[in-house]
C-alpha cells in the first residue's frame, strides 16, 4: 500500500525537524548503529583478526608477521588434525541426520496433532535447551557410564551380564550426546515450515484422490523442505565447532577439532595453528553446508 | 477423547528423552552416596547443605550473577535499538547489517571465544569479568533481537501516530504508549538474556581470568569426583532456576504479543 | 456550514522517489463542512488526509488550516484530529482511558476530566462501556470510541481514513447515518477519506474524487453524480452506460449530438466547457432511462430493444436492453413499485428516454 514512513519522528520533531534527514534510511541507520557498530568491534574485526594470525607464525611469545602458508600447511596434511577435522565433520553429520529424523515427526504431530496446546509444547520441548550445556553433557555421563543407568538397569533386567564399555568415552557417546543436546533447535525450523503449509492444500489434494502417504509425500514434505534444510544447517554448523561434548564424553577417541584448537591456544601457545585450524574448520563447514543447500535444491527440483 | 495415534506416543517418547537424562541429575543430587553411579543408596540433603558453606562455589555464583545482570541490561537495550530499527525501517545494507548482528547464532562459540581472547589480549586488555560479560552481550543480543522483534512487529504505528495525534510529543508518546505495550518483551528479553549469561560455559572459559563464573566453576569440579554430588546438588538449583526464569519469561512474552496485538486492529472479531 | 474557508490546500505536491503520489492538489474547504476525497486505491487521497493531519509533508505547495500555514508544524500541534483506519486503540488503556488520553496536557483537574469523558462517551453512545479494553467490545464500538477520543479534543477539523471500510454492512449503513447526525451536533468540519462511493454520496456535502494524485472533480455529491465531468469519474459513481456519439453542433451550455442507437439530442453541458472533435462519449444513468412496456402512455422518445438479462435487487430490477445497432446492451433499472411486472428475458421493450438523461463525457 501507501509507503511507509516512520511518521513518528517526523511527525513530532520541531524546528530540527526540517533539517533532520527526514530520510527513513538515516534514522533507521541511526538506531541501529550501536548494536551493529558494537557487531563490527566484536565480532567481525575479532574474526578477521583471526584470519590474519592464520598467516603468521608464533615463537614462544613472539608474533612474526610475515604472511606464510606454513599453519595450513600443517592444519591440513599432519594427519592428527585431519582425523579430528574428518571425524568432527563426520560426527556432526550423523548427529544432523538424526536429529533432524528424529525432530521431524514431532514437528508434525505438533503442527498438525496438537491444536490449542502448541505454545505450551514448543515452550516444553525448547526449555531444556536453555538450561547449562553442561549439565546436560554431564546427565549423559551419568547415564552411559560403566555404572550408568543403562548398564545398571539392563545387568538388573539380566539382558546383559557386564556393563558394557563401549557406551562410554568413543565416537557413540558424542553422538548420542549431541544428538540429545541440540535436539530442540532443529524442530523448530521445521516447525514454522509445515505451520505455514495451506491447509486447504491438502485438502484439495485429498479431493483430487491422494491417500495421506502419498499427499505427505507429494505435498507436505516438499513444502517443508525449506525448514528441513535449516534445520539442517541450524545443527551442523555449531556443532562441528563443539567443545565440552568431546572433553566430557568422548575420552581419546572420541575428541573434535575444538578441542585441539583450545589446545593450541593454551598449553600448546600456537596461536596462528589454532586460528588456521579455526578459519579452515570454517571454510570447510561452509563449503560443506552450500553443497548440502544445492544438493537439496535440486532434490526438491526434482519432486516436481 | 483423542484416538492415541502413534505419533501421538511418539510425541511423548520424544520429549521423554529430551527430559530423562536431566533428570538424573536431581535424582543424583538426593543420592546418599559419594559415587555418582547406580545403585541409589538412600536419600539425604547433605549435599545442598554443604553449598551453603562453599565459599569458592558462592563466589563464582556471585561473578556470574553480575555478569548475567550486567551483560542482560546491555543487550537489551542494544536488542531494544536493533529490534526497533529492523521491524520499522528500511535503509541500505539492511540485509547485511541484520546478518551480522545475527551471526553469533550459528557461529560455533569455539570461534567467537578465540577471536575475541585473541583481539581483547592484542588490544593490552587483561581477561577478567568484564572481558567475558563483553563476549555474553555479543551472544545474547540476537537472541533479545528475536524476542522484541515479534513485540515490535505486532505493535501497530498507528498507535504513535495517534498518541501524536491526539497532542503528546515523542518522549510522551513512547512513555504512555510504546513502553508499556513492550514491556513484557523486554522483561522477556532481560530474563533470556539473564539466564544465558548465566548457563554459558565456553566463552566464559576462554576470557575469564582469575575470577571464575559458576559454569566453570562447575567444570573445574567435574574433575574431582569426590565433590561430585555437590555439584550434582548445584546443577540441579540452576536447573531450576533456569526453568523458572524461563517460565515467567514465556508469560511475560505471551502477554506482550497479546497486548500489543489484541484490539488493535478494528473490525471483524 | 459557513462560507469561512478553514482549508486552503495549494498545489500539494509528493513524490516519493520517482512516484508522485500527489500532483499540484489545490483545494478549499469551509468551516462545517462535510468534505470527502473519494477515489480507488492509490489515488492519494489517505496521503492527502496525512498530509492535513502532519504525518507527512508535502514535496511542494501550502495547507493551511485556520489562516495558519501547517508545513512544518508537527502533528501533535495542529488543530486537528484523526480516526484511524483500524481505530488504534490503545490496548493497554481502558475505553475512558483512551478516551481521555490527550486531555493529560490540558491539565483539566479531576471532575472536568471525568465530566467530559462522559460527556464524548455518551455522544458516540458508549457511556456504559467505559471501563471495558480494546479486545473485550466489538469493531463497531471501537470506532466509536476512535470518534470519542477525537472528539474531545474539540478539533477544528476532524480526519477520518476510512473510518466504516472494517464494519459489515448493516453496520456501515448505520454508521453513516450517525456520523452524519454527529457532524451537525457537533457542527465541525468533517473530512472523510473512502473508497466506497455510496458512503460519499450519502454523507457529504462535497466530495472530491481523486485519481492518480489529482482531484478530476469537486462538487456536491448530487453534481458529481448527474454531472460527472469525466468518464472515469462517471465510471466510478454509479452505474453509467457509454454510448458513442457524433457532435453536430455545440454553443455555450448546450451540445447537438447524434447518439448512437438512439437519435438526435440537445445536450445541456456545463457552461464554458467545449467539446471540440467530431464525436465523444455520453453518459446515460440507468435510472434515467425507463421502459415502456404493457400498455403505458407513450413517452417523449423511444428506441426498440429486446431484454436480455434481468438481475433483481429487491427494491430495484436492473435490465440489460439489446438496442439495434449497439453492439454492447445498456442497462436499465426500473423500481419494483406495486402492480409492475417483472420482464422476462427475450421480451420486447421499449427504452423511453429524453435529453435530460444525457451528460456529455468527453
Amino acid at each position: 500500500m501507501a509507503a511507509v514512513t516512520d511518521s513518528y519522528l517526523v511527525a513530532a520533531g520541531g524546528r530540527l525537524r526540517l533539517r533532520l534527514a527526514r530520510s527513513e534510511a538515516a534514522r533507521g541507520l541511526a538506531l541501529v548503529s550501536p548494536t551493529f557498530v558494537y557487531a563490527l568491534l566484536l565480532l567481525l574485526a575479532p574474526i578477521l583478526v583471526i584470519v590474519a594470525f592464520s598467516f603468521w607464525t608464533q615463537d614462544y611469545l613472539d608474533i612474526d608477521r610475515t604472511a606464510t602458508l606454513a599453519n595450513y600447511r600443517e592444519a591440513w596434511t599432519d594427519p592428527l588434525y585431519r582425523v579430528l577435522m574428518f571425524r568432527s565433520l563426520g560426527v556432526s553429520a550423523v548427529v544432523t541426520l538424526i536429529t533432524v529424523l528424529l525432530a521431524y515427526p514431532m514437528a508434525y504431530y505438533l503442527s498438525f496433532h496438537v491444536g490449542q496446546r502448541k505454545a505450551l509444547w514448543l515452550f516444553l520441548i525448547t526449555i531444556p535447551f536453555w538450561t547449562s550445556y553442561l549439565l546436560r553433557v554431564f546427565a549423559w555421563k551419568i547415564i552411559l557410564g560403566y555404572n550408568g543407568a543403562i548398564n545398571v538397569s539392563l545387568m538388573e533386567l539380566g539382558i546383559i551380564a557386564q556393563p558394557m564399555e563401549f557406551l562410554l568415552y568413543n565416537v557413540n557417546s558424542v553422538v548420542i550426546t549431541l544428538a540429545h543436546a541440540w535436539a530442540p533447535f532443529a524442530i523448530l525450523p521445521i516447525f514454522v515450515s509445515l505451520e505455514k503449509i495451506d491447509r486447504s492444500l491438502l485438502e484439495a489434494a485429498t479431493d483430487l484422490g491422494d491417500g495421506p502417504v502419498r499427499r505427505f509425500l507429494r505435498i507436505t514434505l516438499p513444502l517443508s523442505l525449506p525448514g528441513v534444510v535449516a534445520a539442517a544447517l541450524i545443527v551442523f554448523i555449531p556443532t562441528v565447532g563443539d567443545y565440552v561434548t568431546p572433553r566430557l564424553v568422548g575420552g581419546k577417541d572420541g575428541l573434535m577439532i575444538a578441542n585441539m584448537i583450545q589446545v593450541q591456544f593454551g598449553k600448546a601457545n600456537d596461536w596462528p595453528l589454532g586460528a588456521a585450524l579455526a578459519v579452515s574448520t570454517m571454510v570447510i563447514v561452509t563449503a560443506a553446508s552450500l553443497m548440502f543447500v544445492v544438493l537439496a535444491k535440486q532434490l526438491t527440483a526434482r519432486f516436481r | 477423547m483423542a484416538k492415541i495415534r502413534p505419533l501421538g506416543i511418539y510425541a511423548f517418547l520424544y520429549l521423554a528423552f529430551l527430559y530423562v537424562p536431566v533428570l538424573f541429575l536431581p535424582i543424583f543430587s538426593f543420592n546418599d552416596s559419594a559415587i555418582v553411579a547406580f545403585p541409589l543408596k538412600g536419600i539425604t540433603t547433605q549435599w545442598y547443605a554443604n553449598l551453603w558453606s562453599d565459599d569458592a562455589m558462592q563466589g563464582a555464583l556471585w561473578n556470574s550473577l553480575k555478569v548475567a545482570v550486567a551483560s542482560s541490561l546491555v543487550a537489551t537495550v542494544l536488542g531494544i535499538c536493533g529490534a526497533r530499527a529492523l521491524t520499522r525501517y528500511r535503509f541500505p545494507g539492511k540485509a547485511g547489517i541484520a546478518a551480522l548482528i545475527m551471526l553469533p547464532l550459528v557461529l560455533p562459540e569455539i570461534i567467537i571465544a578465540i577471536s575475541l581472547l585473541v583481539v581483547l589480549l592484542q588490544l593490552g586488555f587483561s581477561l577478567s569479568l568484564f572481558s567475558v560479560t563483553l563476549g555474553h552481550i555479543l551472544m545474547s543480543v540476537p537472541f533479545s533481537i528475536a524476542v522484541l522483534s515479534s513485540s515490535f512487529e505486532g505493535f501497530d504505528r498507528s498507535l504513535e501516530e495517534a498518541s501524536l495525534d491526539l497532542g503528546e510529543g515523542p518522549a510522551a508518546t513512547f512513555f504512555r504508549v510504546t513502553l508499556p505495550i513492550v514491556a513484557p518483551g523486554i522483561l522477556s528479553s532481560l530474563l533470556i538474556t539473564f539466564t544465558i549469561s548465566l548457563d554459558e560455559f565456553i566463552v566464559a572459559f576462554f576470557l575469564s581470568g582469575t575470577e571464575p563464573t559458576l559454569p566453570i566453576y562447575i567444570w573445574s569440579q567435574l574433575r574431582f569426583t569426590a565433590k561430585l554430588p555437590n555439584v550434582l546438588a548445584l546443577g540441579s538449583l540452576l536447573l531450576l532456576a533456569s526453568f523458572l526464569l524461563l517460565s515467567v519469561a514465556e508469560v511475560m512474552r505471551r502477554r506482550a504479543v497479546r497486548r500489543a496485538g489484541a484490539g488493535t486492529s478494528g473490525g471483524f472479531l | 456550514m459557513n462560507d469561512r474557508i478553514i482549508i486552503e490546500i495549494d498545489r500539494v505536491t509528493r513524490k516519493f522517489g520517482s512516484f508522485t503520489a500527489l500532483d499540484e492538489v489545490s483545494v478549499q474547504i469551509r468551516e462545517g463542512e462535510f468534505f470527502s476525497l473519494l477515489g480507488p486505491s492509490g489515488c492519494g487521497k489517505t496521503t492527502l488526509l496525512r498530509q492535513l493531519a502532519g504525518f507527512d509533508d508535502p514535496t511542494s505547495g501550502t495547507i493551511r488550516i485556520g489562516g495558519q500555514a501547517m508545513v512544518g508544524v508537527p502533528a501533535n500541534r495542529r488543530p486537528t484530529n484523526m480516526v484511524f483506519q483500524n481505530y488504534a486503540i490503545f490496548p493497554h488503556l481502558t475505553v475512558e482511558q483512551n478516551v481521555a488520553y490527550g486531555l493529560r496536557r490540558l491539565h483539566l483537574d479531576r471532575q472536568e476530566r471525568e465530566r467530559r469523558v462522559k460527556e464524548a462517551l455518551a455522544q458516540v453512545d458508549m457511556a456504559h462501556l467505559g471501563a471495558r479494553r480494546s479486545n473485550e467490545i466489538s469493531g463497531g464500538q471501537r470506532q466509536r470510541v476512535a470518534l470519542a477520543r477525537a472528539l474531545i479534543m474539540r478539533p477544528k477539523v476532524l480526519l477520518l481514513d476510512e473510518p466504516l471500510s472494517a464494519l459489515d454492512k448493516k453496520l456501515r449503513e448505520q454508521m453513516q447515518v450517525e456520523l452524519r447526525h454527529l457532524q451537525r451536533a457537533v457542527g465541525i468540519t468533517f473530512i472523510l477519506v473512502t473508497h466506497d462511493q455510496e458512503e460519499a454520496l450519502t454523507m457529504s456535502d462535497r466530495i472530491a474524487v481523486m485519481f492518480g494524485g489529482r482531484i478530476a472533480q469537486c462538487d456536491r455529491p448530487e453534481n458529481i453524480y448527474q454531472q460527472p465531468r469525466s468518464r472515469a469519474v462517471a465510471e466510478f459513481i454509479g452505474g453509467m452506460n457509454f454510448l458513442d456519439a457524433a457532435i453536430l453542433g455545440e454553443s455555450e451550455d448546450v451540445i447537438e449530438v447524434d447518439v448512437a442507437g438512439f437519435g438526435r439530442a440537445e445536450v445541456r453541458k456545463p457552461a464554458g466547457a467545449y467539446f471540440n472533435g467530431s464525436g465523444l462519449t455520453i453518459g446515460a444513468r440507468p435510472e434515467r432511462m425507463t421502459l415502456v412496456y404493457d400498455e403505458e402512455a407513450g413517452h417523449n422518445r423511444v428506441v426498440a430493444g429486446t431484454v436480455v438479462e434481468a438481475s433483481y435487487y429487491g427494491d430495484m430490477t436492473y435490465y440489460s436492453i439489446a438496442i439495434e445497432s449497439l453492439d454492447r446492451p445498456v442497462v436499465v433499472s426500473m423500481r419494483n413499485t406495486i402492480g409492475r411486472r417483472n420482464l422476462q428475458a427475450g421480451e420486447k421493450v421499449q427504452v423511453g428516454w429524453s435529453p435530460e438523461s444525457l451528460v456529455p463525457l468527453g
